[in-house]
């Protein structure tokens, strides 16, 4: 397990900033998720599942991270992590940062479909198993995210 | 076929993803410190069944992972030590590579499926992402900024690194992969090092100085800046000027002044195999030149930046250009203009 981490290490910090938008939490959810599943090592029977079952332990951390944020600035000013927030925006491009935006703006499991699709070019059976559901739940919300993204983005008329 | 709305996802994800420094990462904190080395055994045993069960799911699955996954036995190689790469085509390719759209999942099984038929050719193959090539452009080109920012993440294309067995048919190889959609260029990294030492051992000169032809369309030439108007040829005190200069650079070993009539015979005899070419080229088309000889190899961007901007020249080539060029064709699967990959000009 601690070589799966090594090896993904960028990768999984990546999933997270995608996710919590800013590297600094993206790299703790990826050390808690480490630690978590150290301790659980002796218990993973089936070890080609082990990419699987890490980067669904960083998914897990980026929601907690995600709702423990919703809490804190209910009241306050909303939250904008420097991923896609204006300071990027000068590296980025306005038209990227546009598309990071309303990703941002979809429901959580869209938002993870298709975060594990089109940054991590995952088959539809592996987003399943990542975010434990069905492949076909996985496969109809990646179609809704994209139609939701499109118009978000003003591009689908149809 | 990618729709725009993929695309724009993919390269944005792309760029997020690329801000993450691999250098800069804090290193993973092992949280128990109990009965380490026992540990440590076990965890390899676990690893070693998990990679080969990862290269059976990515054969059967047809999908891979962000890093560079191995798509048939043997370990992760470098790549240096592949013989072919197979570009896939980006949503922001050139089109020069005959690339309409990123590629997408069905093209990458196309791609699968082919590297299974060639399993007798081949030796080992890995997947190779847009992240990871990106790192892996970073770290190269580390020393050139002005490259660094004209490359986006998303402009990398990933690839299939190849390693071929002992007498494999190269040709058969690599001419199985560019018949599938979604590849932009299939590099025989033989051949193209054959071909760059082949270039290197004909050059004679380091930078060619090529002077303004009347009518040429090349902007340098216009007689005011941006106006749009046919070019104008050099004059003969722009030329003395221009040799002067030359003649006064440190850097330079010895230039030698190429006129029309000369540059027409080096050009026949180069271009002999395309009749056509010859013949419709005349003398007066064929520009003069200063061919320089430097008293290093090390590119010197600074004598190149100044000769370009001397009235009366059109443009300077310069040979460490285009062997960079080349390298980034070949490496990273990458088509870049002369002004990106050089800077101060060609």
């Amino acid at each position: 397990m601690a070589s799966i981490f090594a090896e993904h290490h960028v990768g999984l910090v990546r999933l997270a900033l995608i996710m919590v938008g800013d590297q600094a939490t993206a790299e703790d959810v990826v050390q808690e998720a480490f630690a978590r599943t150290h301790a659980g090592r002796a218990r993973l029977r089936d070890a080609d599942k082990a990419l699987v079952y890490v980067r669904s332990a960083v998914l897990n951390g980026c929601r907690s991270v995600l709702r423990r944020r919703a809490t804190v600035f209910r009241r306050a000013l909303p939250y904008e992590p420097p991923v896609w927030s204006a300071e990027s925006a000068v590296l980025m491009g306005e038209e990227r940062r546009e598309v990071l935006l309303a990703l941002r703006r979809l429901p959580r499991r869209q938002r993870e479909a298709l975060t594990l699709r089109y940054y991590f070019d995952l088959a539809d059976q592996e987003i399943a198993e990542t975010m434990r559901i069905s492949a076909s739940t996985a496969r109809s919300t990646i179609a809704r995210g994209l139609k939701a993204l499109g118009r978000a983005l003003g591009e689908d008329h149809s | 076929m990618n729709s725009p709305v993929e695309d724009r996802l993919r390269e944005a994800l792309a760029e997020a993803g690329a801000a993450v420094d691999q250098s800069a990462l804090r290193p993973l904190r092992v949280p128990e410190r109990r009965r380490f080395r026992m540990d440590y055994r076990l965890v390899t045993a676990v690893v070693a069944v998990a990679v080969a069960g990862s290269a059976v799911a990515v054969l059967t699955g047809g999908g891979a992972e962000g890093g560079r996954d191995q798509l048939t036995a043997a370990s992760v190689f470098s790549r240096a030590d592949a013989d072919v790469t197979v570009f896939l085509c980006t949503a922001t390719a050139p089109k020069e590579t005959g690339c309409t759209a990123a590629a997408g999942p069905e093209q990458r099984r196309m791609i699968e499926r082919v590297l299974r038929e060639q399993q007798p050719q081949i030796a080992a193959s890995q997947w190779v992402s847009q992240a990871t090539a990106y790192d892996d452009f970073r770290e190269r080109y580390a020393g050139n900024q002005a490259l660094l920012d004209a490359v986006r993440p998303a402009d990398l294309p990933p690839s299939y690194q190849v390693k071929l067995r002992q007498g494999a048919d190269r040709r058969q190889v690599t001419s199985a992969f560019l018949k599938v959609g979604g590849v932009s260029a299939v590099i025989d990294h033989a051949e193209s090092a054959d071909a760059m030492a082949a270039a290197q051992k004909g050059q004679k000169t380091d930078v060619n100085v090529f002077l303004c032809t009347a009518g040429t369309s090349l902007p340098a030439c216009a007689p005011k800046p941006g106006s749009g108007k046919k070019g104008v040829a050099a004059t003969a005190d722009q030329v003395k000027a221009i040799q002067q200069t030359i003649q006064q650079m440190p850097e330079v070993k010895d230039v030698v002044f190429e006129d029309q009539a000369a540059a027409y015979e080096n050009f026949k005899q180069a271009f002999k195999d395309n009749k056509a070419l010859v013949e419709a080229t005349r003398v007066q088309d064929m520009p003069q030149s200063f061919r320089i000889r430097l008293k290093s190899d090390a590119p010197a961007w600074a004598l190149v930046d100044k000769l370009k901007r001397q009235p009366g020249v059109a443009q300077v080539v310069s040979h460490w250009c285009i062997d960079e060029r080349a390298a980034l064709h070949a490496d990273f699967g990458l088509y870049l203009p002369d002004r990106t990959v050089c800077p101060g000009g060609a």
